[in-house]
């Protein structure tokens, strides 16, 4: 981290706009995108998880 | 590449934001967060509707017209079950599990595995045990969301089925046990195949037959009057007995030493004298022909003054189709009838009627069970032969065992 911290582009005088542009071009990646995506994997990982549990140990819930 | 990846996703979550207020980004992702979730779940309502399964047109062409002629579709109260009442949990992790399990009838509905209606019909089967299975593991819970025996007044019921639910109540009894077919049509059972014969199948092609030794049919098999098997002349019944005289590559010799009525072409033969239990049917063109058959012994049956011949022929089959003893096949029969008879009612003991009365009392029940054509016959087959002719019990030791019949169907 320390390296990326020296060439941060807010250290560099007049940058600061593009800084806000790439902050908030971020933000809505991970918000919008991102999370929601690995929210839904994770909760269709979870129940082929336990499909597949299922089928090989548990049988049909009870 | 990889690292590069990496490290832009490193940056992403570990690198400070510079220009945003801590305040606004976690606003942003609370908000971010709701939406997200309230998405998830309009989905997973979405999909939970009844339009959404019906978007598929095996849904549409096939369950929805058996659904409508059902009382679970149009009835007095206006009650009505949807597709997802009866067939998804209730429950959050079973209904994610069942959600991803869609993924298959989603392929299903990609390659057109019952594209057709013929498809489907030939595919049901499949799809009804795996539901029944289903709903017997949890008890016929989706059922129960809305019927309860507690809150049935049984008093308003048929006459008959007040008998059978009273029963039912008191063990509680799952629902699924008795009410199959109830919102869509029964899958056609005829030429369905039952799991368990294949173990009976790998018994039979791991058995060794000997020359002279007595064995037993795994299943159904045709018998032919050549060795290389092309002259059908008639079929084996499940569990028939029959002695080896020799055995090639992909043939056998047998001989069958049966009886049969001395009565119009005398093509069913039976296991034991004077009892119905079918073991072989040949065509007619053969059974009367004395180069294939010979009769050993001619004997009247007193109790219905019929002449039944002692009869024997040697006939070809296929290998692999014999075991060395019935008890593999009385166990999985013994087992069919424990438990598909009992799920109505107290199934009667195999000896409780003779050899000859089971064919009606089974023909007249066996509607009722998922069992196909082969378990049926198998099964009818174990019954007889563990009926009160061959079995001494309180209700087989009668005088007249093994004489006469007491009873007839």
């Amino acid at each position: 981290m320390s390296a990326t911290t020296t060439d941060h582009p807010a250290s560099r005088a007049g940058a600061r706009p593009r800084t806000v542009w790439r902050d908030i071009g971020s933000f809505l990646l991970l918000a919008c995108v991102i999370l929601p995506v690995v929210m839904f994997g994770a909760i269709a990982a979870y129940g082929f998880f336990i499909w597949f549990m299922q089928i090989l140990f548990w049988g049909p819930p009870t | 590449m990889i690292r590069k990846t990496l490290r832009a996703t490193r940056d992403l979550f570990l690198k400070p934001s510079v220009s945003i207020g801590l305040g606004i980004l976690v606003t942003g992702g609370f908000i971010a967060g709701a939406v997200s979730w309230q998405g998830f779940n309009t989905a997973m309502e979405q999909t939970n509707k009844e339009e959404f399964c019906l978007s598929c047109h095996t849904m549409r062409d096939n369950m929805l017209p058996e659904l409508q002629k059902t009382v679970h579709w149009s009835n007095r109260s206006g009650v009505r079950a949807e597709c997802q009442d009866c067939h998804v949990p209730h429950e959050f992790t079973d209904k994610i599990a069942r959600k991803m399990q869609a993924s298959r009838e989603v392929w299903g509905q990609i390659v057109g595995t019952i594209g057709t209606r013929e498809k489907f019909e030939e595919h049901r089967i499949v799809l009804a045990r795996r539901e029944w299975a289903r709903m017997e593991a949890n008890d016929s819970r989706e059922c129960r969301n809305c019927h309860d025996y507690g809150d049935m007044d049984i008093n308003l019921m048929r006459p008959t089925s007040q008998v059978a639910m009273r029963a039912a109540a008191e063990r509680d009894e799952s629902c699924i046990s008795c009410h199959k077919g109830i919102a869509h049509h029964l899958p056609d059972l005829k030429g369905s195949h039952n799991p368990a014969f294949d173990t009976l199948v790998s018994a039979a092609s791991s058995t060794r037959v000997q020359a002279d030794g007595a064995y037993y049919a795994v299943l159904p098999h045709k018998i032919y009057a050549d060795p290389g098997l092309t002259q059908e002349i008639g079929s084996l019944e499940v569990a028939a007995k029959v002695r080896m005289l020799e055995s090639n590559a992909d043939a056998q010799r047998v001989e069958l030493d049966l009886w049969r009525k001395n009565k119009g072409f005398g093509r069913v033969w039976y296991s034991n004298f004077g009892l119905n239990i079918t073991s072989a049917i040949l065509s007619k063109e053969v059974s009367r022909d004395e180069t294939l058959v010979s009769v050993l012994d001619t004997r009247e049956d007193p109790a219905t003054g019929l002449e039944w011949q002692n009869v024997k022929a040697e006939v070809w089959m296929p290998t692999d189709s014999l075991i060395d003893s019935p008890e593999e096949i009385w166990e999985i029969a013994r087992a069919s009838y424990n438990q598909q008879c009992s799920t109505c009612h107290r199934q009667p003991e195999e000896a409780h009627f003779g050899a000859n009365s089971w064919p009606a009392q089974f023909g007249g029940m066996v509607g009722f069970t998922s069992m196909d054509d082969d378990t049926a016959k198998m099964v009818l087959k174990y019954l007889q032969k563990h009926s009160s002719d061959f079995i001494e019990t309180a209700h087989g030791g009668d005088p007249t065992k093994g004489v006469i019949q007491s009873a007839r169907p």
